[in-house]
C-alpha cells in the first residue's frame, strides 16, 4: 500500500470510529459488549464436576431415528479439564471408554479403550471438525472454546426460544482455527445460556442451527437439557437430551486414568 | 389456399408476430449435456444412481492431473504449488469436496495407539527427511496408489467433487474457475490435464455453443448456394430459406419457452430444418416461377394472384404429403426413452410442421405483396435439364440392359451390408464425442494411464438391519471380491471399499508395542487398579459389574455381557487355551518385536522364505515381497491389514464379538465415513467403488456381471447387491439407444408405409415405396460397421431421419411414374419420362439435403460429424435406389396400383 493510501485509510478509520462512538452514545449504551456476553457464558459457574447421562437421537431427513446413549464425567482442575465418556448404546460399542485430558498450551491427550480389542490406545488426532459418533455435533461443538480466538460483535437484543437474548456474532481471528466462517449466538440474559446458535460454513452459507428447547436449574446451575442441532444443508438433525445430571459429585482422580479405561474401575 | 392469399399483409404480420414472440424466448434457452439426464428419471439405472447419491453423497468428480516437468512430486517447490492450488480451489464457492496430496489425512499406528494427521502438515518445510517420510507414508497404504501419485511419481491428482444440484451454468462457472487457477501457474514447469464427468458435461455445452454459431450460418450458405446453382434465380432461393429460418426460430423458441434444454444432438435441429425444410418452399417457389416464366409479357397484379392461387392449388397437396411423411419419420424418434432423442423427435416434427405451415402461408403472401417488377420470361428449366438428363439416362440404360444384373447387384449389396451391419459397435462413449486431438480426450487418456481412470461404478451392499455391515463375513467377502476384480479384469484399476477402512483401522489398532513401553504399561496398569478400588464412583447405568447408580436405576444397559472388562484378565488365558500350540497367533503377532536385534544371514533367509511361502504366484514383484515380509513380522501391524475374521487371531470369541470390534473401529473414524456407510456405527448399507480405465460403456458390462455372480456365489445370505453409477447409466443409455433405434425405424417405416398405402389406395404401393428406403438404411449400417462408426446417441437417429427425408424420393418417383403410366403402356417411355422430370427434382433435393448435412463435418463432435456424413450417404443411396431399383422392380412385377387410376389424385410432382 502506498503512503497516501495508508493515510487515507487511517483517516477513514478515524472518522469511522468517531461515528461509532457517537452512535454508541446515542443508543443509550447497552451496558455490555459482545465479548463480555461470551465471557459471561464461558465463565458462568458450572460446578467442579459434572456427571451426566445423555441420550442422542439422530434423525435423518426422512424422519427415521437412531439412538445413542453415553455417560459423561468431567472435572475441572488447575492443570486442565478431564473427562471420561462411556458409550452405552448401541450395544456394539457398549463399554467403549474415552478419556480426554486437556493440557493448557498444548494438544489434549486422548485415550480410548475398545472392549472388543481389550487394549487401551492413545489417540493423537486433530478430529475437532469431524462428527461425534455420526451426530450433527462435531468434537469442537461439544468443547468449551477459547474466548481469545474470535472477535465478537453484539448485533442486537431480541427474544428467542421464549427468552430475552443478546445476539452476538463471533468471527474467528484465524479462519483456519475454526470449521465455521462465523457463528451467531442468541444468549439468554441473566442466565448466560446460548439458546440458539447459527453456524455458517466457510462459503458463508448458513450450515447448522442449534436450538435449546428446555433449560433447567440443576443444583443451582442453569443447564440446557434438550438441545437440537440441525444441519440445514442435509436436513439431518441430532437431539441431545440429558437424562440424568449431577453436579459436584465427588470424583476421584483415579477415574480419569488409563487404568480406569482398561478396567472400568477407578 | 384461401388463408394465405386472401389477406397477404395480415398473414405476413401474423407470421412475423409469432416469429418475434418465439425469438424473444430464445434467451431463455438452456443447455443440458449431463449424461445422467439423458435417460428418463424413472429408469431403474437413474433411480439407483439417485438413491446412491442421496445416501453417500454425489460422485461427480473432476480429476486434475498435474505432471511436473522438473523433479517429481517429492519436491518442496512442487508440494508448495499443490498446496496453493488446493487452497485456491477449496475457496471456490461450489467446490464441495477437494482432495489432494496436501489436504488428505493419514492414519497410522504407533506403539501407543493411533495417530491421525495430515499427510503434509502445516509445519511441513520440505526437508529431505520430510519428503522421504511423506513418500513412505504414501507407499504404506495402497489407497493412495493411482489416486495421489502416478507409478513414476511424476504426477499427482487434485480431485474436485461437483455438488449434485448444480445446473449447467454453475458447472461451467466452477470448471472455468478451476481452469483459470491451473492456468495461472507460472513459475513451476508442469502440464495439467482436466477430465472426468463434470469436464465432459461442461465442454459438451461450450463446444456445442460454438458449433451452433459456426454451423448454422454455414448450412444456410451451403443450402442457398446449392439452390442457386439449381434454380439460378435469387428469388427462388431466398424465400424458401427465409421460411426455414422462421421455422427454426419457432422450434428453438418453443423449446426455450417449454424449458426443454438443448443437448448436443439439438445442434442438429436447425441444420436439419434448413436442409430439409427448404424443400417445401422450393416446391411452391419453383412452381410459381415456372408459371410466371410461361408468359412473356409483364405480370400484372391480378395475373399474379391467379398464378399464386393456381400454384397453391397444385402444390398444396404434395407439400403437405411430403411434410407428413417427414414428420412421421422424425416423430418416430419421440417414442425413444433417451431424453435428448425424444426431444429431438418431438421438436424436429414440430419444426417441420412449422416449416410446412410457413411455406404454404408466408411464401404465397410474400409473392402477392412483392413489388411489381417487370421481368423477362426466362427459360431456365431447359438449361437445368440438359445437365442431368444424360447422366440419369445412361444410368437407366445401364440398368435397363440387365434388370437381372441390377437385382443381383442389389441382393449382393444387401448381403454384404447385412454382414457389415453385424459389425456395428453399440457403444455410447461420451468422451469419444470429442475429437481425438482435443484437450479433454488427451486429459482423459492421461488420467486413464497414469491414474485410476475417469470411469467407475458403485456397488452398494445392503443388509437387512442396522449393523449387518459390520459382520466380518460380508466384509471379508467384499474384500475378496475387490482383489478378484483387480486381478481378473485389466480394466479395473482400483476398487475402493468400505472394507479398506476397516482393514486399515484393524492394522492401526493392532500395531505391536515397543519392548520398553509395553513393559512400562503392564507395570502401570497392574499397580494402579487395586489402590483406588471401590471409592466414590458411581455410574448412572447399572450393569453386571456391580456399580450402583446414584439414581434409582432404570437399567439403561442392554445388560448383555460383552467380552469386555469382566473377562479382561482372563483374556490371555483364553487365547492360550484356544490355540493348541501353546502360544496363540494373536500373541505371536502382538508380542513386542525387537527390530534392532542382531540379525543373521540365516534369520534373513528363513524370514524371506517364510514370507515367500505366503505368495499366491511364484513370480512376484518386489513390492509384494516387502508386503509379505511386513506381514510375517507384523511390521507396523501389517499382519492385521485384513478384516478381523478369524476369532483365533483376535480377543473376541465369536463373529458377533468381531462385529462389535468393527463398530468400535468405526467409532474411531468419528463419523467421517459418510461417503462409504449409511451409519457411523452400525451400517446397514455400504459402498464400494470400482474404477475403470475404459472410455466406453460396454466394457463395464462383464465386470458388473462378475460382481453379481461373485456376490451370488460368495456373499452370505441376507445381503443384496446393487450396482450403480455413471458407467452404468451410460450402459443403460446405450441399451436404450439400441432399443430406441430399432423401435423408431420400425415405427417410421410403418407410418410411411401407411401414408403411402393410403394415398395410393394400395398395400403394394406401400411396400414398393419402402424398398429403396430399407435398402438405404441397411447400407447405412453397413457403412457404420465397415468404417467402425459406433452406434451412439446421434448415429442412432440416422435411420429414422433418412426414412423421413428419403421417402419423398420414392413417393415423387412413384407418383410421376403412375401419372406417366396412365398415359402410355410403354414402360421404357414411362421410366424415361419419369426420370426426365422427377429425376431432376429428386437429384436437386438429395444434393441440397446432403450438402446441408455435410456441414456437420465441421462440427467439434464426432457423432455429429458422422451423422452428417451418414445422412449425406443415405440421401445418395435412397435417391439412387428410388431411381434405379424402383423402376426395375416396377417393370418386373408390374403391380396393379401403378397402372390403374386412383380415385383421388396422388401426389403430384413439381
Amino acid at each position: 500500500m502506498t503512503e497516501r493510501n495508508t493515510q487515507f485509510s487511517r483517516g477513514i478509520k478515524r472518522g469511522f470510529m468517531l461515528l461509532v462512538l457517537i452512535a454508541g452514545v446515542a443508543a443509550a449504551l447497552p451496558a455490555i459488549n459482545g465479548r463480555e456476553v461470551i465471557e459471561n457464558v464461558e465463565d458462568k459457574p458450572s460446578g467442579d464436576t459434572m456427571h451426566s447421562l445423555v441420550q442422542m437421537t439422530l434423525i435423518d431427513s426422512s424422519g427415521s431415528e437412531k439412538q445413542r446413549l453415553i455417560e459423561n464425567w468431567s472435572k475441572e482442575s488447575q492443570e486442565g479439564n478431564k473427562s471420561i465418556i462411556v458409550f452405552h448404546k448401541p450395544a456394539s460399542v457398549e463399554n467403549t471408554r474415552f478419556l480426554t485430558v486437556e493440557n493448557p498450551g498444548r494438544d489434549d491427550d486422548q485415550w480410548i479403550y475398545l472392549p472388543a480389542l481389550g487394549r487401551v490406545r492413545r489417540i493423537a488426532a486433530s478430529e475437532g471438525d469431524s462428527s461425534f459418533m455420526g451426530t450433527d455435533f462435531t468434537y469442537d461443538d461439544m468443547q468449551s472454546r477459547d474466548v481469545e480466538e474470535s472477535t465478537y460483535t453484539l448485533l442486537r437484543e431480541e427474544r428467542a426460544q421464549g427468552r430475552d437474548c443478546y445476539v452476538v456474532e463471533s468471527v474467528p481471528k484465524e479462519s483456519s482455527d475454526s470449521q465455521y466462517s462465523r457463528q451467531v449466538a442468541w444468549v439468554a440474559k441473566e442466565i448466560w445460556v446460548p439458546v440458539r446458535v447459527d453456524f455458517y460454513d466457510k462459503q458463508g452459507e448458513l450450515f447448522k442451527r442449534m436450538t435449546v428447547s428446555r433449560i433447567e436449574r440443576v443444583q443451582g446451575f442453569w443447564t440446557p437439557i434438550n438441545t437440537t442441532m440441525k444441519n440445514l444443508q442435509t436436513g439431518h438433525s441430532t437431539k441431545l437430551d440429558i437424562q440424568r445430571l449431577e453436579y459436584n459429585e465427588e470424583l476421584q482422580d483415579g477415574l480419569f486414568t488409563v487404568n480406569f479405561l482398561k478396567t472400568g474401575r477407578p | 389456399m384461401s388463408f394465405g392469399t386472401r389477406r397477404p399483409w395480415l398473414t405476413i404480420a401474423v407470421i412475423l408476430g409469432i416469429t418475434a414472440f418465439f425469438a424473444l424466448q430464445l434467451p431463455k434457452t438452456t443447455l443440458d449435456n449431463d449424461v445422467m439426464n439423458f435417460i428418463p428419471e424413472e429408469h431403474p439405472a437413474s433411480q439407483a444412481y439417485q438413491r446412491t447419491s442421496d445416501l453417500f453423497g454425489g460422485n461427480l468428480v473432476l480429476g486434475i492431473g498435474i505432471e511436473f516437468k522438473r523433479a517429481d512430486i517429492f519436491n518442496s517447490k512442487n508440494i508448495d504449488l499443490i498446496r496453493g492450488l488446493t487452497q485456491q480451489i477449496e475457496e471456490l464457492p461450489n467446490a464441495e469436496d477437494v482432495m489432494s496430496l496436501t489436504n488428505t489425512d493419514f492414519i497410522e499406528g504407533t506403539a501407543e495407539g493411533m495417530k491421525a494427521s495430515p499427510l503434509i502438515g502445516e509445519d511441513f518445510e520440505g526437508t529431505e527427511e520430510e519428503l522421504r517420510t511423506l513418500k513412505s507414508k504414501l507407499l504404506s497404504w495402497d489407497i493412495y496408489d493411482k489416486t495421489l501419485y502416478s507409478k513414476d511419481f511424476s504426477a499427482t491428482q487434485i480431485l474436485v467433487t461437483f455438488p449434485d444440484g448444480l445446473d449447467d451454468e454453475q458447472r461451467q462457472e466452477l470448471y472455468f474457475q478451476i481452469e483459470d487457477i491451473m492456468q495461472s501457474v507460472e513459475d513451476v514447469p508442469l502440464e495439467y490435464h482436466i477430465a472426468g464427468n463434470p469436464a465432459m458435461t461442461v465442454l459438451l455445452s461450450t463446444n456445442m455453443r460454438s458449433d451452433l454459431v459456426t454451423l448454422i450460418p454455414m448450412v444456410i450458405v451451403v443450402v442457398l448456394l446449392t439452390l442457386y446453382l439449381a434454380f439460378r434465380r435469387l428469388g427462388g432461393v431466398l424465400l424458401p430459406t427465409l421460411t426455414v429460418i422462421v421455422s427454426s426460430i419457432w422450434t428453438v423458441g418453443a423449446m426455450a419457452m417449454l424449458s426443454v434444454p438443448l443437448s448436443i444432438v439439438a445442434t442438429v435441429i436447425p441444420v436439419l430444418l434448413v436442409a430439409v425444410g427448404s424443400a417445401y418452399g422450393i416446391h411452391i417457389v419453383s412452381h410459381y416461377f415456372d408459371e410466371v416464366d410461361r408468359c412473356s409479357e409483364d405480370v400484372g397484379k391480378d395475373r399474379r394472384r391467379e398464378i399464386v392461387e393456381e400454384t397453391m392449388r397444385r402444390v398444396r397437396r404434395p407439400v403437405l404429403m411430403a411434410g407428413l411423411t417427414t414428420i412421421a419419420g422424425f416423430g418416430a424418434l419421440a417414442t425413444s426413452q433417451v431424453v435428448p432423442m425424444r426431444n429431438f423427435g418431438i421438436f424436429t416434427a414440430v419444426g417441420v410442421l412449422a416449416a410446412v405451415i410457413v411455406a404454404v402461408t408466408f411464401i404465397p403472401s410474400i409473392l402477392l405483396v412483392r413489388k411489381d417488377r417487370t421481368r423477362k420470361c426466362e427459360d431456365g428449366e431447359d438449361g437445368g435439364k440438359e445437365g442431368y438428363h444424360p447422366v440419369l439416362m445412361s444410368l437407366y440404360h445401364f440398368f435397363d440392359k440387365g434388370r437381372v444384373r441390377i437385382l443381383i447387384l442389389a441382393v449382393l449389396v444387401g448381403v454384404v451390408s447385412l454382414y457389415g451391419m453385424s459389425l456395428v459397435v453399440k457403444d455410447n462413449a461420451i468422451i469419444e464425442y470429442f475429437k481425438e486431438d482435443s484437450n479433454v480426450r488427451q486429459a482423459d487418456r492421461f488420467l486413464r494411464t497414469k491414474f485410476s481412470g475417469t470411469e467407475f461404478f458403485d456397488v452398494v451392499i445392503r443388509g437387512e438391519k442396522p449393523g449387518d455391515l459390520t459382520n466380518p463375513e460380508i466384509l471379508k467377502a467384499m474384500d475378496d471380491m475387490s482383489s478378484y476384480l483387480v486381478e481378473e479384469y485389466e480394466e479395473v484399476t482400483r476398487v475402493n471399499s468400505f472394507a479398506d477402512f476397516i482393514k486399515r483401522m484393524n492394522q492401526v489398532m493392532n500395531y505391536p508395542p515397543d519392548i520398553e513401553e509395553s513393559a512400562q504399561e503392564t507395570a502401570a496398569s497392574s499397580g494402579g487398579a487395586k489402590e483406588q478400588e471401590g471409592t466414590g464412583f458411581s455410574s448412572f447405568v447399572s450393569d453386571d459389574s456391580g456399580f450402583n447408580s446414584g439414581f434409582s436405576s432404570e437399567g439403561f444397559s442392554e445388560g448383555q455381557s460383552r467380552p469386555s472388562e469382566s473377562d479382561q484378565s482372563d483374556r490371555t488365558e483364553n487365547q492360550q487355551s484356544r490355540s493348541a500350540g501353546g502360544i496363540s497367533e494373536h500373541q505371536r503377532y502382538l508380542s513386542p518385536v525387537d527390530f534392532d536385534k542382531q540379525f543373521t544371514y540365516g534369520d534373513f533367509a528363513r524370514l524371506a522364505n517364510r514370507a515367500y511361502a505366503g505368495t499366491d504366484n511364484v513370480e512376484m514383484t518386489g513390492r509384494r515381497l516387502i508386503e509379505l515380509i511386513n506381514k510375517e513380522m507384523n511390521y507396523r501391524g501389517a499382519a492385521y491389514y485384513e478384516i478381523p475374521y478369524d476369532p483365533a487371531k483376535y480377543p473376541p470369541e465369536n463373529r458377533q464379538g468381531l462385529s462389535n470390534l468393527i463398530s468400535q473401529y468405526l467409532l474411531l473414524y468419528s463419523g467421517s465415513m459418510d461417503e462409504w456407510a449409511d451409519d457411523a456405527l452400525e451400517p446397514e448399507q455400504v459402498k464400494m467403488t470400482v474404477q475403470l480405465n475404459t472410455t466406453g460403456s460396454r466394457e463395464s458390462k462383464p465386470i458388473v456381471e462378475a460382481v453379481h455372480n461373485y456376490a451370488d456365489r460368495y456373499f452370505p445370505d441376507g445381503y443384496t447387491v446393487e450396482t450403480t453409477g455413471s458407467a452404468l447409466v451410460k450402459y443403460a443409455l446405450t441399451n436404450l439407444l439400441v432399443d430406441a433405434q430399432t423401435r423408431s425405424i420400425l415405427i417410421s417405416l410403418s407410418l410411411v408405409f401407411i401414408i403411402v398405402a393410403f394415398t395410393f389406395r394400395s398395400v403394394a404401393a406401400g411396400i414398393f415405396a419402402i424398398i429403396p428406403l430399407g435398402f438405404a438404411v441397411i447400407i447405412n449400417f453397413a457403412v457404420m460397421g465397415f468404417a467402425g462408426i459406433k452406434l451412439d446417441i446421434s448415429t442412432a437417429m440416422v435411420a429414422s431421419l433418412a426414412i423421413g427425408i428419403g421417402i419423398d424420393y420414392a413417393i415423387h418417383f412413384m407418383s410421376t411414374y403412375h401419372y406417366e403410366r396412365l398415359r402410355t403402356d410403354d414402360l421404357e417411355t414411362v421410366t424415361v419420362r419419369t426420370l426426365g422430370t422427377t429425376g431432376k427434382a429428386i437429384t436437386f433435393n438429395a444434393v441440397s439435403v446432403a450438402a446441408g448435412f455435410a456441414v456437420l463435418i465441421f462440427s467439434k463432435f464426432n457423432p455429429l460429424m458422422y451423422l452428417g456424413v451418414l445422412i449425406a450417404i443415405t440421401m445418395f443411396t435412397s435417391s439412387l435406389a428410388s431411381m434405379t431399383l424402383l423402376p426395375v422392380l416396377l417393370e418386373l412385377f408390374k403391380p396393379k396400383f401403378i397402372s390403374r387410376p386412383i380415385r383421388q389424385k396422388p401426389k403430384e410432382v413439381v
